[in-house]
């Protein structure tokens, strides 16, 4: 249990370590930091708000000060050009976001993990070689790619999905049906990845000793696959997901660009666009938090699933 | 498995092969061994022998590339290699265990002891879940793991090394089988814990009328546990004797040699050691694999491979063994030997 705490004790402070770079940076570029923010054609009242709604004449460990405090408080600061809080911005465009790479990580996991675990027990197989070219070809294609073409086919060509927007949640198919290309063309290379890895996860652990061990006492095949050797193969499966999350979320800023789906990505690819620094900022804080948590929640489940990472991470042997 | 009255384990002229990149290497070559009911017979012989590819076989668990090219190997009468994949799951833990080297990769890390037993349980017997208790209970009392209620609920890794041993022998024994397959059981273990072991096994195996195939580089050990003892060499077995024979008069060269090499605490100074090194399995002697290091070896030897010979409680198989004038009037072989 003290473990536990501790690791969440680290994740806090990488928030708070993420949260001081993202005060300082402004101040960290050379120049005037407003007119680097806001670019050589800002009006000189617009310059002012920033410097003040930034508190950029204040010193560096001020400026992170504020900053940190009034994050945790929930308070984000404003758009520079309408004055909307960045909090609320953020949290409009988040569910989208969330929704899309929450999706797309199920979809990866399912296809990907199911696929590695029949391919590793057919290795060598017709099937298992199509699998390792299908999966390798997914993988190395980007997202954008596999997204146009599921656009020209599936809404150019035949109108079977809606090309654009995210629909409302108040109706589930309408939202379900916008939801379904972007998440296709984001869980892909993921689940291609994924394959590769369940495959040569489960590989290792089919030839270890105790598998051997479990077979020479004559469990029968599917107990001993299901139960003991996916659940060893697991482990770097979780890791991934932790580090994969960052993954998703940035590939999520280009899938939703081009399926014009309101979120993280289109609110940042405009704020970018316009140099609306306060909303960049509130997203990546965001982002940074997602993943840390993602990384966070992978640790916890390693811990669960492996009752020997507590004493290693301890010391004791 | 009915029980007929011929011996319990019976590998009759077996050979194998690695296949290995289409290339077919002879791992065991015509390699015969019977255990009999409550026999305990040790296997010897350096690494890479054979003696563990020997030990799989059995069970049907070698390596993907193992191929069984001739012979036959009889359990309670009946052939192994002819069973199909789930008579060997009914065979394997419920009527041969095996116990491997190391007690610690044997066991998954990730399940508690209990599970894991109580899998291999339901995986032969269908029992309930008290029935499961008090027979895992009772074997891990016999192999002397104290407070086994407690101990089930633990990890693998809450365990020292030779309680982790105990522990897989408490598995094997569990199930009641009729031959249990100990593949260098001790080796990852310190000298102490290992007599303790095989102690153990000599105990609970005699109690229980169990055979045992004891797989080993370890003559004090042989000594100390076994009945018969089978020496390999090369994939051969070229000695198989009573120990006591084998001890006091080792009839093969090898196994000769191989005694000399056990270190004593009578004879001081450096060990004895068999010159030459074990002939490669890519390139294969045409006569006796031993010939090249056998100090006895003449010129039949390096053209002619010995056939399996009697000798009082013994099979050997050696030319200078065999009584025929072949190997009398065979000429040494110039500069092989000393």
């Amino acid at each position: 249990m003290r473990h536990v705490l501790r690791r969440i004790g680290l994740a806090g402070i990488t928030v708070l370590l993420v949260m001081a770079v993202l005060a300082a940076m402004t101040s960290l570029v050379p120049g005037e930091p407003a007119r680097v923010i806001l670019g050589p054609r800002a009006s000189p009242e617009l310059i002012e708000r920033v410097r003040e709604e930034m508190h950029l004449d204040d010193p560096i460990p001020v400026q992170i000060w504020i900053f940190s405090t009034n994050a945790l408080r929930g308070d984000l600061g404003k758009d520079f050009v309408n004055g909307i809080p960045v909090r609320d911005l953020v949290a409009n465009a988040l569910s989208g976001t969330v929704a899309l790479a929450l999706a797309s990580m199920v979809l990866g996991v399912v296809f990907g993990v199911g696929l590695g675990v029949i391919s590793a027990a057919r290795a060598g197989s017709l099937f298992d070689r199509a699998v390792g070219v299908f999966s390798i070809t997914l993988l190395s294609v980007p997202s954008y790619v596999i997204g146009l073409l599921l656009l020209l086919f599936l809404s150019v060509a035949h109108q079977w999905l809606p090309a654009s927007g995210a629909g409302s949640i108040e109706d589930p198919a309408d939202w379900l049906s916008r939801l379904a290309m972007p998440t296709i063309a984001l869980a892909v290379g993921w689940g291609g990845y994924l394959a590769r890895l369940t495959r040569a996860s489960m590989l290792d652990v089919l030839a270890s000793e105790h598998v051997r061990a479990a077979r020479a006492l004559g469990l029968p095949n599917r107990t001993i696959w299901y139960r003991y050797a996916l659940r060893n193969a697991i482990t770097p499966i979780i890791a991934f997901l932790g580090v994969g999350a960052g993954w998703l979320l940035s590939g999520a800023v280009v899938v939703e660009l081009i399926f014009n789906r309101p979120g993280l990505g289109r609110l940042m690819v405009d704020a970018v666009g316009s140099r609306n620094y306060t909303i960049v900022r509130g997203c990546t804080l965001v982002i940074a938090i997602i993943v840390i948590a993602a990384n966070l929640i992978a640790d916890l489940m390693l811990r669960l699933n492996d009752p020997r990472i507590d004493l290693q991470g301890s010391g004791r042997s | 498995m009915s029980g007929t009255g011929g011996p319990l384990l019976e590998i009759d002229h077996l050979d194998v092969a690695y296949e290995l990149h289409g290339r077919a290497l002879r791992v065991l070559r015509d390699v015969s061994l019977t255990v009999g009911r409550a026999d305990v017979v040790g296997l010897v012989g350096e690494s890479g022998c054979g003696k563990s590819t020997l030990g799989a076989t059995i069970v049907g668990l070698g390596a993907a590339n193992a191929r069984v090219t001739g012979g036959a190997i009889r359990f309670n009468g009946q052939d192994v290699l002819s069973l199909d994949e789930a008579a060997l799951h009914r065979l394997r833990g419920a009527h041969i265990a095996t116990i491997s080297q190391d007690p610690t990769a044997a066991l998954n890390p990730l399940f508690r002891v209990g599970r894991q037993m109580r899998d291999a349980f339901k995986a032969h017997v269908r029992r309930s879940r008290s029935e499961f208790q008090a027979r895992a209970v009772r074997a891990m009392g016999e192999v002397g793991i104290p407070d086994a209620e407690t101990r089930l609920r633990c990890y693998p890794h809450q365990f020292s090394g030779g309680m982790r041993q105990r522990l897989v022998t408490a598995m094997a024994l569990m199930l009641g089988p009729e031959l249990i397959i100990a593949d260098e059981p001790t080796s990852a273990l310190d000298v102490t814990t290992e007599a303790q072991i095989v102690e153990l096994l000599r105990r609970v195996c005699a109690e229980h009328g169990t055979s045992l195939l004891y797989i080993t580089h370890n003559m004090g050990v042989v000594a100390r546990l076994c009945d018969r003892v089978a020496v390999m060499y090369a994939g051969s077995i070229v000695e198989e004797s009573p120990v006591a024979s084998l001890l006091e008069r080792p009839l093969h060269p090898y196994s000769r040699a191989l005694l000399a090499a056990v270190p004593s605490y009578r004879r001081r100074g450096a060990l004895a050691t068999i010159p030459g090194s074990v002939p490669g399995l890519a390139s294969p002697q045409p006569g006796c694999a031993f010939a090249a290091r056998c100090e006895l070896a003449r010129m039949v030897c390096t053209t002619r491979p010995p056939d399996r010979n009697a000798v009082e409680d013994s099979v050997v198989r050696c030319h200078a063994r065999d009584g025929s004038l072949d190997y009398a009037d065979s000429p040494p072989v110039p500069g092989v030997g000393r």
